[in-house]
């Protein structure tokens, strides 16, 4: 990592799982201007295994297209940049690719600082593997194995209001200590200290020949209040550090970069944040990617930001099925799928997760599988938001921000907007911009260089307009008119048009022209609280949306009415409506036959047995016989010493077991000769090991 | 400029294999780079850390120094020890002796406690192939190069095994008896293009195969493949999917030889696929696949999504904007000539083969 300074050009990396992206912003007439970007697979996994190689890869097509240069001798980027305008002031790199952080969280009580530690955890690329505290039912042996079994990358502490008991935290942090100390040194997890800051000289003393500390604010100074943001800070340098010990090339972009390597989910929420203040309103923002979701919101001045880390359409779609359910899914679908079909698309598809559809079946499912994944997060988050009722509709956003080509890669703005619309329902009017070219990771970075090219690039149109959606909200009877509406053209004609119940209606205004709208709306009905709005709306790439299909949003309770609902609505809000209406074939509509047998496969286990899926921990490879082939052995049942005063000679569980391989035929001397020889060989072999 | 994923099939190509641990492994490797390696030959060797236990020595020896608690140690630090075996006191054979209650090792004496790890499942890593350690990744295992030819697929069992390649009779394999007198197809890996059925599965177990490769299978065939104790391999994924023309002329030209099928389970932190190789020798120098071809017109790639999975043919253009597809999407795509004629696919949907 190197030093910063302010002002001069910006050339900003993100690592996503599938894609690599890369933004060259430069001061041009006075101002931060985007001046090229590229984009390519990321080389993470098979058969390169090294982020920088696809970096590289994409800075020489950069380099052929502007003439510039970025790499020295040594194959590092230049920087600062020279006279003779080779390199570049400032590199900087996000990542949401690679693998999340495991982390073992210590805290006192389950519901007040382990909860208060997993929600300053939210925003971070990180896994709670396992849980210590006072009420989790396990003694010192216990913790002592969560922590080693667990293999931890990290472990958070918090609990200890302001003041409050010391002696129980330490009691706690003990066996944290013990396994600190059987581990390797190398493979030991850095510590973030969020707790009673009266303990922190004593924690540092406790932990500090063991491995690196950092410290952030108390997370629970208070019962009764919260403190998140100095330990997403910790968290976020926590992260850098696991970057770059885990290879795939993080450690040598990290040392490149001017500020390790960040969080992409952080600048979600940097600029969540930011337009919020600017504006004073509610704002979110969303990217699904294919292994993590990001959501970031900003309620009543409140900020809020969560990580699903398991919840991609790509390597994350069969963890997706798993939490999200079939059902979920299957509400999105004008389909009966087949017995498996879910899971099937899942599993094809954290194969082969840079893949698009190609046929209509399958665009059902992934959009599918991405509204439903939208909306489980959502429900999660909104569950720890707290300005956000937990339950029912969302109150109204004024600003979304959707990135990812999950959300912004139909190719088409109006099927992108109504597809946000979709996933995240919001109420009221609400003003949608897309990220299609993966900017806001490459913005957020840059607020820590420079602050006023996050201002400039972001004040002008770096974030593409889609348009605005205006919700309906209330008791809508479908297909009854629920809002008249009043346009005035440009020539000064004054247009009227009714809108039903249970329909979306585009209205394909342009980017930078504005419409005259004056809606209205019947008793019982309207737009975040109005009835009636009379106001300038301005366009976008898709324009506006009026959704008047209600809240929460059902696209039918049966197949039948979902084959006909979902394609009318993305055809009723296409600038194009004919020729995007799809004709959803008639054997969709008819119950999929089972075939008896793989049905009783189906019945026999569960499907969803991610250890066959895309393990996430491995199987031992091929095993030696005897000793070595031992698989299953009983977890040890006591942790009491076993004191013996006189000498035992009888067989102990191990000869008994040497005992299992012998041969009937064998003499009694014959065989202890050959169990001793056999049990020499295998400690020989493990002591060679060891 | 798109860089395309690569699947490789290839009948002759420089091979290199990574071998090595499960990342929960803790291990050491055993050759050195540079090294000649065979098939079966250990190349590393690890163990998954297992249940640890505290052991309290106060009551039994009183309240000591560290120092003094180690030089009462009757065993080394890591050194294996059974159950019942003294592991500390002054005497092994008689007085105050603290025996290890399991089978393990100890890992941590400290504090007047002794830390004891039960002994962990152990793991032999064998080389798979035989060629040259051309990478060792300390700890973990190596790489190794070699030649030959190699069949990549998309999702294996999560096993390994070393037998002689078989194709399946043309009438397919559902169609071989259960029960025979003849011992064709015992202990072989066999080849079948069709997507796996319950009886495949049936007849694999009955005629004790030592490996299946299979172009797909229905999802509901997942569990009874991971109990069958088989190394199966799918080349296109779960579905019925039929295998692609590469793989099939690829696997029929080696039927009869030797081959390593690693049907290794895809994890989502490893670089692995899970692979067919068969080692042969050439005198000819070869280079490894270039993965960072970009795609051009006139070469041959393999698609990857219905509904023309696994079929191959040969880019006739590389329109410069995105495509509406029939779906409603609009993204880039080539025109690739297939036999049944011209077809838009999605650049992200095809593959190239490494050849």
């Amino acid at each position: 990592m190197t030093t910063t300074r302010s002002g001069g050009s910006i050339l900003a990396a993100d690592f996503g799982s599938v894609t690599t992206r890369v933004t060259l912003v430069d001061v041009v007439d006075g101002e931060y201007r985007l001046v090229a970007r590229g984009a390519s697979r990321t080389t993470v996994g098979y058969p390169i295994d090294d982020i920088s190689v696809g970096l590289e890869q994409i800075l020489q097509d950069i380099a052929n297209a502007t003439g510039r240069t970025f790499y020295n001798d040594q194959n590092l980027i230049i920087t600062p940049e020279n006279a003779d305008r080779a390199g570049v002031d400032y590199f900087l790199a996000t990542a949401s690719a690679g693998r999340v952080m495991r982390v073992v969280v210590v805290g006192l009580l389950p519901d007040i600082s382990i909860e208060s530690a997993l929600r300053a955890m939210t925003g971070a690329y990180a896994e709670p593997v396992a849980q210590l505290h006072l009420k989790d039912g396990r003694d010192e042996v216990g913790r002592l194995n969560a922590v080693l079994l667990n293999r931890p990358d990290l472990i958070f502490i918090a609990g200890g209001i302001e003041g409050g008991a010391k002696n129980t935290l330490l009691d706690l942090l003990k066996p944290v200590r013990l396994a600190l100390q059987v581990l390797d040194p190398s493979l030991r997890p850095n510590i973030i200290y969020a707790g009673n800051s009266h303990l922190v000289d004593t924690v540092k003393t406790f932990f500090g020949e063991l491995t690196g500390i950092f410290v952030a604010e108390n997370v629970r100074p208070e019962l009764d209040s919260e403190l998140l943001e100095a330990a997403r800070i910790e968290l976020g340098h926590a992260y850098d550090i696991h970057k770059e010990k885990h290879g795939e090339g993080f450690s040598l972009v990290g040392r490149m970069s001017s500020t390790g390597v960040l969080p992409t989910a952080q600048s979600y929420g940097l600029i969540a944040q930011y337009f919020a203040k600017l504006s004073g309103k509610n704002v979110v923002a969303v990217d699904m990617g294919s292994s993590t979701t990001v959501l970031a919101g900003v309620f009543d001045d409140d900020f809020y930001s969560t990580i699903g880390t398991t919840l991609g359409v790509g390597h994350s779609a069969v963890s997706l099925l798993e939490q999200v359910g079939a059902p979920l899914i299957e509400s999105w679908l004008p389909f009966f799928p087949q017995p498996g079909e879910l899971m099937s698309y899942a599993l094809n598809k954290s194969l082969r997760p840079a893949t698009v559809p190609l046929n209509l079946r399958d665009l059902y499912l992934e959009h599918a599988f991405i509204r439903a994944g939208i909306q489980f997060l959502l429900s999660q988050a909104r569950v720890a938001w707290e300005n956000v009722p937990t339950t029912g509709a969302l109150p109204p956003i004024d600003l979304i921000i959707a990135g990812g080509a999950s959300l912004t890669g139909t190719g088409y703005p109006d099927y992108n907007l109504l597809l946000i619309a979709d996933a995240l329902q919001p109420t009221g009017i609400t003003e949608v911009k897309a990220d299609p070219h993966g900017l806001i990771p490459a913005i957020g970075a840059m607020a820590q260089v420079s602050p006023e090219a996050v201002v400039q690039l972001l004040g002008g149109d770096s974030l593409e307009h889609l348009g605005t959606i205006l919700t309906v909200s209330g008791n809508i009877e479908p297909e009854q008119n629920v809002l008249r509406l009043k346009v005035k053209t440009e020539e000064g004609e004054t247009v009227t048009q009714d809108i039903r119940g249970g329909h979306v209606v585009l209205l394909a205004l342009p980017a930078n022209v504005s419409m005259e709208l004056e809606i209205r709306l019947p008793r019982g009905l309207h737009i975040g609280g109005a009835r009636r709005i009379k106001r300038k709306f301005y366009g976008g790439a898709a324009g506006l949306l009026i959704d008047a299909r209600g809240r929460p949003l059902s696209a039918g309770a049966s197949v039948a009415e979902r084959a006909k609902n979902l394609p009318f609505w993305v055809s009723e809000a296409s600038s194009d409506p004919e020729t995007r209406l799809q004709t959803i074939p008639e054997d969709w509509l008819v119950m999929p036959e089972i075939d008896p047998e793989l049905d009783e496969e189906l019945s026999l286990a569960s499907l969803l047995d991610e250890e066959l899926a895309v393990a996430p921990s491995a199987k031992p490879a091929r095993q030696r016989g005897g000793f070595f082939g031992r698989r299953q052995k009983p977890a040890p049942a006591a942790s009491a010493p076993v004191a013996d005063e006189t000498a035992d000679d009888s067989e102990d569980e191990f000869m008994a077991l040497i005992d299992h391989d012998a041969k009937p035929e064998e003499r009694p001397s014959q065989m202890k000769r050959r169990k001793q020889q056999e049990l020499d060989d295998e400690l020989g072999s493990l002591r060679e090991l060891l | 400029m798109y860089v395309p994923e690569q699947q490789i099939i290839a009948k002759m190509t420089a091979i290199q294999r990574e071998i090595l641990l499960p990342e929960e492994a803790v291990g050491r490797v055993l050759v050195a780079e540079g090294q000649t390696v065979d098939i079966r030959e250990v190349v590393a060797r690890g163990f998954i850390p297992d249940q640890h236990l505290i052991l309290e020595t106060r009551s039994l020896f009183g309240a000591l120094k560290d120092d003094d608690l180690k030089k009462l140690l009757l065993v080394k630090e890591r050194q294996p020890v059974q159950a019942q075996q003294p592991i500390a006191g002054k005497d092994p054979r008689r007085g105050r002796r603290l025996l290890a209650p399991v089978n393990g090792m100890i890992v941590y004496v400290g504090g007047g406690r002794i830390i004891m790890q039960a002994t962990p499942q152990f793991i032999d890593l064998e080389a798979g192939v035989r060629g040259t350690v051309s990478r060792v990744y300390p700890g973990r295992g190596v790489a190794v190069e070699t030649t030959g030819a190699l069949v990549q697929g998309v999702w294996g069992s999560g096993k390994t095994v070393i037998a002689t390649l078989r194709m399946e009779p043309p009438t397919g394999i559902d169609t071989i008896p259960l029960e025979a007198l003849d011992t064709t197809y015992k202990n072989e890996i066999v080849v079948t293009t069709h997507p796996l059925t319950p009886q495949s599965l049936r007849v694999a177990e009955a005629r004790n195969f030592a490996g299946l490769v299979a172009p797909s299978m229905p999802i509901q065939l997942i569990n009874r493949v991971a109990q069958l104790e088989k190394a199966v391999l799918l080349t296109e994924g779960f579905g019925t999917i039929p295998m692609n023309e590469m793989a099939v002329t690829a696997l029929k030209d080696f039927d009869s030889y030797q081959a390593v099928l690693d049907a290794y389970l895809p994890r989502r932190w490893e670089a692995r696929r899970p692979e067919l190789v068969i080692h042969r020798r050439t005198e000819d120098t070869l280079t490894p696949p270039d993965f960072r071809q970009t795609l051009r017109r006139g070469m041959r790639v393999r698609i990857t999504r219905a509904p023309y999975t696994g079929q191959i043919g040969k880019i006739s253009d590389l329109p410069e904007r995105p495509l509406a597809l029939e779906n409603g999407l609009a993204v880039p795509v080539a025109r690739v000539d297939l036999v049944s004629g011209t077809v838009e696919i999605p650049l992200a949907n095809l593959e190239l083969s490494g050849t």
